[in-house]
């Protein structure tokens, strides 16, 4: 496959005109034709119904317009970085779902820095439904969100980890000398629920509302005066005095994924922020 | 046992098996029918400029690498193709000799997720990986492909998951290219073989290099 063909089928679907297209992409139509011809032999299909008055992209080059867009996008990466960085400040926004901790992103967060010097870098932490609206608005460039299955179709995600759930409890407790928590042993056990904490709690069967927080740190304050244990999920910083184990049987506690909206330009700090979260293994990085 | 001996090895293994020995014919018959090597960058063009993360959670442009030296990239398909396994170890075997020849190595595979930082572990590799996310420099050069059918089907039996692993649905893998880059960022010698399982000997890359002086 080639750039160039790849390019004016692009073309092609913005401007849904074999002519329109060619003058886009500054070549002759037959070339145009040609190149689309080529690129759909190797798709496997056509790529768009001609008929006299209208065309439209097909089903299978609605499918691989996306796919084709990302990778044009990438290629391009570097000669438009080169460009953008002659024209502004770079300026990165990063925007992290309550309860997503920075330390997440820390790292290609200095990595940037590194590689972009006098890169202008806002964090924002807000609830989800206020990032995914700053996001489509153009007041974030990427987000950390939590995948509830309701993100809209406009925003790309790349699924950065599965979190497993913690158990935390106080220094003294039983847990302590185990490497695990099993979910029978936590049935005897008061636990302090978050609001919104999703299957793993279903899991638990758990039936004690009693407890209740609105926030990781809020569940970690009543654990540690000795008000009961709490679920988190693993990455969630431990309060000094608390103690975590692993709870394998909880299952999944969340997903969490990369976000930035479809279709748009990528400055090359948000194409660099992207790649660089997007190949990294957090997972095992978490795991280690 | 030369790179050679066990990727034929590993090929005869494989070919045992009927269905694959007619997908494997199938894939690089059809991509020797789309003129596959005419489109791709060969010795004599400049290689694309880039900027790609690497297993150690960095970011990478070709300036960087080209200021310490002549350049050898190879691009492989990923963690779970046997043939870029064997070739990424046999390149290991030979990085003192890359070298001794003032030369210096990069792997760029298309799988995101940490696999870049797995295959550089499994293997012990001191050579870095890149990542080309969404195969970007893969397009770049002409190399990626959209995998034909049966081969997708087969792939996907097998549990390898194309779309997860890049991150990127469009079903593409890079044809296994070394390419030879002096310091001026020319591409001075390339190796490509739409058969994926047949890959250059190390000692002609080695060689490569040396003629660089």
């Amino acid at each position: 496959m080639e750039l160039h063909q790849v390019r004016y089928f692009l073309a092609l679907c913005r401007t849904l005109n074999f002519t329109r297209a060619a003058e886009a992409c500054n070549v002759t139509q037959p070339a145009l034709t040609r190149a689309i011809q080529r690129l759909e032999d190797e798709l496997g299909g056509p790529l768009l119904y001609r008929e006299r008055s209208l065309t439209q992209l097909t089903p299978l080059g609605r499918t691989m317009m996306p796919h084709l867009e990302a990778m044009v996008r990438a290629a391009e990466a570097v000669s438009q970085a080169a460009a953008d960085m002659r024209r502004q400040t770079p300026l990165l926004r990063v925007g992290l779902a309550d309860g997503l901790s920075a330390s997440l992103i820390a790292g290609s967060l200095a990595e940037l820095e590194r590689r972009f010097p006098g890169l202008e870098l806002h964090l924002q932490s807000d609830d989800q439904k206020t990032l995914i609206e700053s996001l489509l608005q153009g007041e974030t460039d990427a987000a950390l969100l939590l995948d509830d299955g309701e993100l809209p179709e406009r925003l790309d995600r790349w699924k950065l980890l599965h979190e497993g759930c913690r158990a935390v409890f106080r220094q003294g407790h039983a847990f302590e000398h185990e490497a695990c928590v099993k979910l029978p042993a936590l049935a005897a056990e008061t636990v302090v629920r978050g609001d919104g904490w999703g299957g793993a709690w279903v899991r638990l069967g758990g039936e004690t509302h009693r407890l209740r927080a609105a926030s990781w740190d809020q569940a970690q304050h009543m654990v540690a005066v000795g008000l009961g244990v709490a679920l988190l999920p693993q990455h969630v910083a431990v309060l000094p005095g608390l103690l975590g184990r692993p709870v394998p049987d909880a299952g999944d506690m969340r997903a969490v994924v990369l976000a930035a909206v479809n279709g748009r330009m990528y400055s090359p700090a948000l194409d660099g922020f992207l790649k660089l979260n997007r190949a990294r293994g957090f997972t095992a990085a978490l795991a280690a | 046992m030369t790179l050679r001996d066990k990727l034929d090895a590993q090929r005869e293994r494989s070919a045992a098996n009927p269905v694959w020995r007619a997908t494997y014919e199938a894939t690089v018959a059809e991509l020797r029918r789309m003129g596959f090597l005419n489109q791709a960058l060969r010795a004599g063009a400049r290689f694309p400029d880039f900027l790609l993360p690497s297993a150690a959670d960095r970011l990478v442009g070709l300036s960087d690498l080209l200021v310490r030296g002549p350049l050898v990239v190879t691009f492989i398909r990923g963690q779970w193709c046997p043939y870029c396994a064997l070739t990424l170890a046999a390149l290991e075997e030979s990085l003192p000799d890359i070298q001794a020849a003032d030369g210096q190595l990069v792997a760029i595979t298309p799988e995101t997720g940490g696999r870049a930082l797995a295959v550089r572990q499994r293997h012990g590799l001191h050579y870095e990986v890149l990542v080309d996310v969404d195969s970007g420099v893969g397009l770049n050069c002409g190399v990626v492909f959209h995998v034909p059918e049966p081969y997708r089907s087969s792939i996907a039996r097998a549990g390898i998951d194309l779309a997860d692993r890049q991150g990127n649905g469009g079903g593409l893998l890079p044809v296994p290219a070394v390419y030879v880059i002096d310091r001026s960022g020319l591409i001075v010698r390339d190796f490509m073989d739409v058969d994926f399982t047949r890959r250059p000997d190390p000692a002609d890359i080695v060689e490569a290099l040396r003629a660089l002086g």
